[in-house]
């Protein structure tokens, strides 16, 4: 069995009586088995921790819809699966998914940003006067064509590239790659392939100069929570592309930074897989909320996950639509049963096939299919 | 077990057809030996110890100009490939000292050097540095931009980049000319020794040749090369297996 670990609990004095739901009501249906950062059918209202139970801890928030039950450990594997990795115990005893806990959500602002990157052809212009404000702690998704820039946003926004014109700020100041404040879940997993999961996972923690064992101790963890607990001395190699994606965002949870850009983190993943991660981002992320800022081509997972659409459309690349999405949270996977969900998918998806250059547009387009 | 066994028949085969040539074309001793009576020359040359005297010098020879020379390389590979201004800058004298022979080169670095080992370990040196220098700026020029990208990210600097993803992924590259400087190296030595020594196995193909007109001799220093050339290619074949990680 794997030890469990507290997870934090915070501003549970901010107004409200405690609530201890159970994870069920985050997604408005039972959590699936296959749930990858933790088994919450488990949980029963009121569960208490039992030997092999997980840890159960309560956060409120002054948003009634953000109270979240935060399951902190993978407490059972399949009989089949092979053991999860033991954590080794020494004087390093922390809250170990959460070392920024203190850490308030930082806001991201983009103010008329320009990119452009020379080519043969002249100048080609990838952000063009793009200006969005992203409130700390909130859940932005950004939407539109092949080549419209929304990589090279996430590249601005970690501070990889610095724009030709126009200013970025994250918490207030400009973002510096590797600060820290930002984690980077890239398209493609970019893991090395002659370090294992573990020591993938490991990599920024080895770069701030944590010692080995905690290292150890916190990658393991972050990969557990992605589901890969049992396979971590494999090499990149022997991965499926879901798994390498997965692993990726693992390196990207690692230090837990309140930033958190994800880049179609989801993409190789099979749908049910996807689902569960879904949930799971938003259990995440109403754990303590972080600033997300996810890339994604589905409109589905756009409305079920953003608090901000931001529809962007290619050449030159800039925002050509923002969508608000105030649904109630937990939002689940039925969301299309939601008269106000379908309007707003339609919405996104109107603007989605404006944002097409005409040149492009498919043969077969298809208006308002789910 | 195989391999081995198939490099056992295939040298049989080439003592066979050496020894056919000399019963066929029945030539003296001083111009082709038959093997047996290399095998002979070499079990006196061994047993006089002249052998061990002249195979050592050699050997350490070569294993200190085949370290500097690999050490500078790489560590000049990486320069090159990092700046733009230094390969600009550096690159032509490199090739060039690569293009003069080192046959050429070597009584000049011989008196340079002082004439010692030192200036021996020099000129192999020098050899072993240029198919090790390019092969590490090609290997890290070759580094996935993606990967160094995410390095970036997550705010590695330019050591931690060389030295965490750069370097190892440059390693296969980096081991090819390492191969190839290994032999150089030898070469390097005999051709150092040529220039001017009192020992080494150059210096014995040079007494064997010319003074004594022992042509058994002389093939006993060049068997002696070969062994040394592929025991050397065979150590840094066994480094890359345990370095490379594929």
């Amino acid at each position: 069995m794997a030890p469990c670990r507290q997870q934090n609990t915070s501003s549970s004095g901010r107004g409200g009586t405690p609530h201890r739901r159970s994870a069920r009501d985050l997604s408005g249906q039972p959590a699936n088995r296959i749930s990858p950062w933790a088994d919450a059918a488990d949980l029963t209202p009121g569960a208490t921790p039992g030997p092999t139970g997980p840890t159960v801890t309560v956060r409120m928030g002054e948003d009634e819809s953000r109270v979240a039950v935060a399951v902190a450990c993978r407490p059972s594997h399949d009989a089949r699966t092979p053991a999860p990795l033991r954590f080794r115990t020494h004087d390093w005893a922390g809250d170990v998914t959460s070392i920024h806990a203190d850490r308030e959500p930082l806001a991201i602002d983009l103010d008329a940003v320009e990119i452009g990157f020379a080519t043969p052809d002249g100048t080609l212009r990838a952000l063009d006067g793009v200006s969005l404000r992203v409130p700390a702690g909130s859940f932005t998704v950004v939407i539109g064509p092949n080549g419209c820039g929304k990589s090279t946003l996430l590249r601005v926004i970690g501070g990889l590239l610095e724009p030709n014109a126009g200013s970025v700020t994250v918490g207030g100041s400009a973002p510096r790659a590797g600060d820290g404040r930002v984690g980077l879940a890239f398209q493609q997993p970019r893991l090395v392939p002659w370090r294992t999961l573990l020591e993938n996972v490991a990599l920024p923690l080895e770069l701030d100069g944590v010692p080995a064992p905690e290292r150890v101790d916190r990658a393991s963890v972050a990969l557990e929570r992605v589901g890969l607990g049992d396979v971590a001395g494999l090499r990149p190699s022997e991965l499926s592309g879901g798994m390498a994606q997965r692993t990726g965002l693992a390196r990207a949870l690692v230090e837990d930074p309140p930033v958190l850009l994800l880049d179609e983190p989801f993409s190789a993943l099979d749908a049910l897989t996807r689902e569960a991660f879904d949930a799971e981002l938003q259990r995440l992320w109403s754990e303590r909320p972080r600033t997300i800022v996810l890339v994604t081509h589905s409109v589905g997972e756009a409305v079920a996950l953003a608090d901000l659409v931001a529809v962007m459309a290619p050449r030159p690349g800039r925002i050509a639509r923002l969508v608000s999405v105030e649904l109630e949270r937990p939002r689940g996977t039925d969301l299309a049963a939601d008269p106000q969900a379908a309007r707003l998918v339609g919405e996104v998806r109107e603007a989605l096939s404006e944002a097409h250059a005409v040149g492009l547009r498919p043969w077969a387009e298809t208006r308002g299919a789910a | 077990m195989r391999g081995i066994g198939l490099a056992l028949v295939s040298f049989a085969v080439f003592l066979a057809a050496w020894k056919a040539v000399t019963v066929i074309g029945r030539y003296p001793d001083f111009i082709l030996p038959p093997p047996e009576a290399v095998i002979e020359r070499g079990l006196r040359a061994i047993r006089t110890g002249v052998l061990w005297e002249h195979l050592l010098t050699t050997v350490v020879e070569s294993v200190l100009g085949f370290a500097l020379g690999a050490a500078t390389g790489i560590l000049t590979g990486v320069a090159l490939a990092k700046s733009i201004v230094i390969e600009r800058a550096l690159s032509p004298y490199i090739v060039a000292a690569q293009a003069i022979p080192i046959l050429a080169l070597a009584p000049l670095l011989d008196i340079w050097f002082g004439g010692g080992l030192l200036a021996r370990v020099v000129i192999c040196a020098l050899i072993v540095f240029f198919p090790v220098a390019i092969a590490t700026m090609v290997g890290i020029r070759s580094t996935d931009p993606l990967l160094d990208e995410m390095l970036r990210s997550l705010g590695a600097n330019p050591a931690q980049r060389t030295r965490l993803l750069e370097i190892p992924s440059a390693l296969p590259v980096i081991f090819g000319g390492l191969r190839v400087g290994v032999t150089l190296a030898v070469i390097g030595a005999v051709v150092a020794e040529w220039a001017g020594a009192a020992t080494g196995l150059g210096v014995l193909i040079n007494i064997a040749n010319q003074g004594l007109f022992d042509t058994p001799l002389m093939f006993v220093a060049l068997a002696s090369l070969a062994i040394i050339g592929l025991v050397f290619y065979g150590l840094v074949v066994l480094a890359e297996r345990r370095l490379v990680v594929r």
